[in-house]
Order: C-alpha cells, then sequence, then structure tokens
C-alpha cells in the first residue's frame, strides 16, 4: 500500500487528500497536519446549527464539510492525522464497525502505547487513557472506497473549541469546555514536557507509519502524484464552495453535542404558550447524570426536583419525552 | 426466516448490501435490513433526497450514518425516489427498533419491475446469503 507522508500541509489540502485517493478508488495512508486551525463538521451536520459562525469568520478559522461521519471539531497543527482509505472488498472493511474500528484503531492505540501513554480503545471508535478521549475518529465510505481518519493528539485547545461552538448561551458554553477539560486528554498532559521534546511531527509520522505497517502491510512511500492533485482540485471545487460547506439543514430544538464516547452535553429549549422553557442535562452511555433547569415557567412548581427526583440515572429519552410532553401540555 | 438470531421476513426481495424491498402495487418500499442495522448499531441521521430524484441501480440513493460511520444506501433499481419516511429526519432510530415496519426508508418506482430478479429473494437464495455474510462479519460468542 501507499504511504503518503505529507507532513505539514494547507488546511484544505489536510482534507483532500484522503478524499482524491477515495473518488480515485486507490488505496493508501496519508499522515499530515494542517499548518492552520480550521473546524471540520460531519457529512450530516449543518454548520450554521453547530458553529458559531460570525466567531469562526472573525477568527479566521475556516470551515470544512466532510464525507465522513461524526461531529463538528477544532483541527490543528497539534494534532498528527492519520488517514487510511481502503477500496470496499479489502479484507480488512467489515459491516461489522465494532471489528473494523479494532483493527484499525490498533496502531493509533499502538503508538500512544509504545510513548507511554497507556491507551485502549473504547467502543466504539474513539481511543481513551482511563476514562479520559485522546483521538477523534470518523469513517465514510467514498466512492468505492471506506476511508477511517483520525488523529494524535498532542495537544488539544478546549478553549478553542468551546469557542468556536454555537452555543445557546455562555453558561452552555463554559459547561461544554469544562467538560472537555475534564474529559479529553493529550500526549502533552500525558507527558508534560518531554512531549514537546520528543515528539516533533516527523518522530509521530515515524511510529504511525511502523504501526499501520503491521495492520496494513507493507508501505511504499509516494508523492502526491498528478492525478491525485488534480482529483484534489476538481473535488476542491465542490467540497470547498459555500454551496457543499454550508448546506442547511431542518433547524432542531435541541442541541446535543458529544464530550468523549457515551458521554453528551444537552440543551433542551422550546416555546410554549406560558413561556419558554430550557433546559441543560448531561447523559453518561444513554443515562441522565446532570439537569439543570435554565428557563422555564412558573407552573408546574418545582419541575427541577421532580426531574431530578424521578428520572435521575433513568434513561435519558424519558426526560426528553417528559419535557415534549409537557410543553405540549402548556401550550394546549 | 429467522438465520442465526436475524429476521428475514421471506416474502421480501434483498439487495446484497443489506437493503430490503417490498412490492407494494406497482411501487417499492425499501430499508436497511435486520443483519445490518444490527451491525451498524444506533443510526442517528439517515439521509431524506427529493422525492422526483431519479434513481440509477447500484448508484446512490442517500447516506446514512451511525457510529460515527457514514455509509451509502444504493438504489436497488433504475426508477424514481417517490417517497421518503419523513419520520426518521428526527427518529432515524425507527431503522433500529423496527427495520421492516416503522423504520422503512424509501418508496420508489422501478422503470421495469423485473429488475427484482436480480435481488434476492425466497429461503433457497437468502438463507446461504445470510449465513455467508454472518460468518463474514457478525460478532463471535
Amino acid at each position: 500500500m501507499h504511504l503518503y507522508r505529507l507532513g505539514r500541509v494547507s488546511w484544505q489540502d489536510s482534507q483532500l487528500a484522503y478524499h482524491a485517493l477515495a473518488h480515485l478508488g486507490r488505496e493508501g495512508l496519508v499522515l499530515c497536519s494542517p499548518e492552520r486551525p480550521y473546524l471540520s463538521v460531519g457529512y450530516f451536520q449543518d454548520p450554521a446549527q453547530e458553529l458559531d459562525l460570525a466567531h469562526c469568520q472573525a477568527a479566521g478559522l475556516p470551515v470544512f464539510r466532510r464525507e465522513v461521519g461524526g461531529g463538528a471539531v477544532y483541527l490543528d497543527r497539534h494534532q498528527i492525522f492519520w488517514q487510511v482509505v481502503l477500496r470496499r472488498e479489502n479484507r480488512l472493511v467489515s459491516l461489522n464497525r465494532r471489528k473494523f474500528y479494532a483493527r484499525l484503531l490498533a496502531p493509533a492505540v499502538a503508538v500512544y502505547r509504545d510513548l507511554g501513554v497507556p491507551a485502549r480503545i473504547a467502543p466504539i471508535n474513539d481511543v481513551a487513557v482511563g476514562e479520559r478521549r485522546i483521538a477523534g475518529t470518523g469513517a465514510g465510505e467514498i466512492g468505492q472506497c471506506v476511508a477511517f481518519v483520525g488523529n494524535l493528539m498532542r495537544r488539544f485547545d478546549c478553549a478553542a473549541m468551546a469557542r468556536a461552538l454555537r452555543a445557546p448561551d455562555e453558561a452552555f458554553r463554559r459547561s461544554f469546555q469544562a467538560h472537555m477539560e475534564r474529559q479529553l486528554t493529550s500526549l502533552r498532559r500525558e507527558l508534560g514536557a518531554r512531549c514537546e521534546a520528543e515528539l516533533d511531527d516527523e518522530a509521530l509520522y515515524d511510529r504511525l507509519a511502523a504501526r499501520f505497517a503491521e495492520a496494513l502491510g507493507p508501505l511504499e512511500e509516494r508523492p502526491l502524484d498528478a492525478e491525485l492533485r488534480r482529483a484534489m482540485e476538481r473535488l476542491g471545487r465542490r467540497l470547498l464552495s459555500p454551496a457543499w460547506t454550508y448546506f442547511p439543514r431542518r433547524p432542531r430544538t435541541q442541541r446535543k453535542v458529544k464530550v468523549r464516547a457515551g458521554m453528551f452535553l444537552h440543551y433542551w429549549s422550546q416555546d410554549t404558550s406560558r413561556g419558554r422553557i430550557r433546559a441543560q442535562f448531561t447523559s453518561l452511555d444513554g443515562k441522565l447524570v446532570e439537569f439543570s433547569l435554565r428557563e422555564g415557567p412558573e407552573e408546574p412548581k418545582g419541575l427541577e426536583n421532580r426531574v431530578l427526583r424521578e428520572l435521575m440515572g433513568g434513561d435519558v429519552r424519558l426526560l426528553q419525552k417528559y419535557l415534549g410532553d409537557m410543553a405540549i401540555t402548556l401550550t394546549n | 426466516m429467522e438465520i442465526n438470531g436475524y429476521n428475514f421476513p421471506e416474502e421480501l426481495y434483498y439487495d446484497p448490501e443489506h437493503y430490503w424491498v417490498r412490492v407494494e402495487g406497482d411501487e417499492l418500499v425499501m430499508g436497511m435490513d435486520d443483519f445490518a442495522q444490527k451491525l451498524a448499531g444506533d443510526i442517528v441521521f439517515a439521509q431524506l433526497p427529493d422525492e422526483g430524484k431519479k434513481l440509477k441501480k447500484a448508484k446512490k440513493l442517500a447516506k446514512v450514518e451511525s457510529g460515527k460511520w457514514l455509509g451509502k444506501i444504493l438504489s436497488p433499481v433504475n426508477g424514481e425516489l417517490i417517497a421518503v419516511n419523513e419520520e426518521l429526519e428526527l427518529n432515524p432510530e425507527l431503522i433500529n427498533q423496527d427495520c421492516y415496519g416503522a423504520g422503512w426508508m424509501y418508496r420508489l418506482r422501478a422503470d421495469d419491475l423485473g429488475e427484482l430478479e436480480d435481488l434476492l429473494h425466497g429461503a433457497e437464495a437468502v438463507r446461504p446469503w445470510v449465513e455467508a455474510d454472518i460468518a463474514k462479519h457478525a460478532p463471535q460468542g
């Protein structure tokens, strides 16, 4: 298989190279990092609903909508990207996602472990140290291929991520940042100054290439050839266009952002004829673990206490149903 | 018909990509089969293209996401998309809860219903195909 060790590239190329490989039906491993920060959103995400676009524009943060699943993420040069492109008939590609992810996350996990960080796969496709997430990943069927992409996190800028996120209010943004700071980690956090001294980009590329070769077979290093460059240019016209990036989706009454595998921060808001109801809550593995009513009608009294008493620890969908039913009752 | 714990109603047609097709008059209804939805895990998004979309057999009809995996749904026939299950916009988990009922995905009109013969149909065809895919993909134990 071919290895495209691109190093520091433009933010556009850090996404277009693997998309181009996949659209051409060519297998390969891309290793790179972006020369400037940007935001990447999942295929099904509407940047206008996920991101504070005014801030992104003012801060000079471009937005890219990828042909891969998952959520919005802040990306910068402190993250080393690995991007695997396999043809769909490759033996490593399975309908069994868990099996697929386990096989292809193993190299990244091994690199962390080689560096002395006790990482593990956190199903279904996160990498964690203890309970803290240390990678972002996503997969997508593109053309005749499957692209699986992720990163080694040397550092992660939680403040920049939280600032770029569209938040219903500043309290939600602060909660999100605090959750991320508690639930995410990085090489810098795990290894301290040693990380900066020993782990420059080239050292991490070397380690990733060696470990991915164990999973993918021998890797032959190649530069971006003319066919790939043409495909990147062609794809860029589509994937970098505002029409693609800002494709609008139906607005939602709920806001849900992932903190780490299994943990989500939710914001729920609904106007009723007796005023607006706004609630913020946290779920862990589908169970309600935190709840606060941010704004609510005078009746029913004690709503927050009732939720805390009756629904805490239960299926988070029960709370969503409860809030929805209550909004209907208050409107009728 | 149940095959190693996966439900495959015998009257349906199946695409090798694990989508089912039901004939209703001169229209077709399709969705994800039980094997695919179980292996995919929680479906979080299902794309609902505009009605009237022209469909080409074995070409992309829409996309679906589960577990940060963005998958393609291929059209089983040449024809036209005539309706989508709007419920999936807000409740894509219906595909997991009731893949052959409330979790249906698209209604199509085929240019030629004879193309259904290219799909898998009947226990003799479906059982060995499913058993082979279970051996290849299903979780062990």
